[in-house]
């Protein structure tokens, strides 16, 4: 193996990184700017009582919104104390981890605009199948 | 070694290694743009709700505080990619079953911390190295296992549900994986 200067590999990395600054900048300016101005008591309006729709909502609101996995937790326990099913719930967990809507701009820039949009469409479908996954093997919640 | 030389070697080994390649971009992409539109809007929302406005600035100083050592971590395993040889990596890639890279990816994902994006870097520099789109996926489902936030989560929904989500999340990130390779493939 080519020894490489270890000094020119951090100049590069550190590089690669500094590039993807203004790309992150403006995420987190955006996430904040959702969180600021869309409260969380007005999510649970967005649901119907339908298990299926309010599930595939669950999936599409996640997947918008972003921020602090506490706070999708946060959110998770209102809606089902609002009345709004498990599945819905759970589907908005996976989606708010597993999808961004809002860096998908930052990652087709790095990984590609095929990619990212691949990538977010099918965690978006996944979250559906992972929520009722979830809820049938736990039979509910405790 | 010139940046054209170095384009195709690296579309070679992305070709070799399972995935269509990054293609290299004729022209820079303008990095500012969305950074620029997003100031625009601040700007404009400013005129209309001062308050909010500039909670959701403070909001974002204070997630960038947070993020600050998450991206130091990042450099550090950028680093020690990089210092990987690239021929090696690719034969050991090209080698490995895949379920075996997706499994790595899915433990490397887990133990990953905070936001996604933070993690793009590294992500861009495994593809650029011919590591398929995959695993790379899979790493970024992976992520949404929150270990630290375990005893949260339990408390919140019950350990039985937590012990549940878990499990689908790890079990669907290789799925994903599987899932978009295919596309990934069917589309280059």
């Amino acid at each position: 193996m080519k020894k490489k200067s270890k000094l020119k590999v951090l100049r590069k990395s550190a590089t690669g990184l500094v590039k993807n600054l203004p790309m992150m900048g403006g995420v987190i300016l955006i996430i904040s700017l959702i969180k600021t101005f869309v409260p969380s008591e007005s999510i649970a309006s967005l649901f119907s009582g339908n298990p299926l729709a309010d599930t595939i909502v669950g999936s599409l609101l996640g997947s918008v919104l972003a921020g602090n996995t506490m706070n999708s937790y946060i959110i998770g326990r209102e809606m089902l104390e609002s009345g709004i099913s498990l599945f819905a719930a759970t589907a908005f967990l996976v989606a708010w981890v597993t999808v961004g809507f809002v860096q998908i701009p930052a990652e087709s820039k790095t990984l590609g605009r095929r990619f990212a949009l691949v990538r977010n469409g099918l965690s978006m479908v996944l979250a559906v199948a992972v929520s009722l996954a979830t809820v049938w093997i736990s039979g509910g919640v405790n | 070694m010139g940046e054209k030389e170095t384009n195709k070697k690296t579309q070679n080994m992305a070709k070799a290694a399972g995935g269509s390649p990054v293609k290299p971009s004729g022209k820079k992409k303008n990095i500012w743009v969305f950074p620029a539109i997003v100031t625009a809007l601040y700007a404009v929302l400013y005129v209309f709700y001062p308050s909010k406005t500039l909670s959701a600035l403070s909001y974002a100083g204070k997630m960038a505080t947070v993020i600050a050592p998450v991206l130091l971590l990042v450099l550090l395993f950028i680093f020690l990619f990089n210092l990987i040889d690239e021929k090696w990596l690719k034969k050991t890639v090209e080698e490995s079953p895949i379920i075996l890279q997706y499994l790595a990816m899915a433990f490397f994902g887990t133990l990953s911390h905070g936001p996604i994006y933070a993690w793009y870097p590294l992500m861009g520099q495994f593809r650029e190295k011919g590591v398929p789109y995959g695993p790379i996926s899979v790493f970024l489902y992976a992520r949404g296992i929150k270990l630290s936030l375990l005893p949260m989560l339990a408390l919140y929904f019950g350990a039985g549900y937590a012990a549940a989500l878990t499990a689908s999340l790890a079990v669907f990130s290789i799925i994903q994986g599987l899932l978009v390779d295919t596309v990934m493939k069917n589309n280059a």
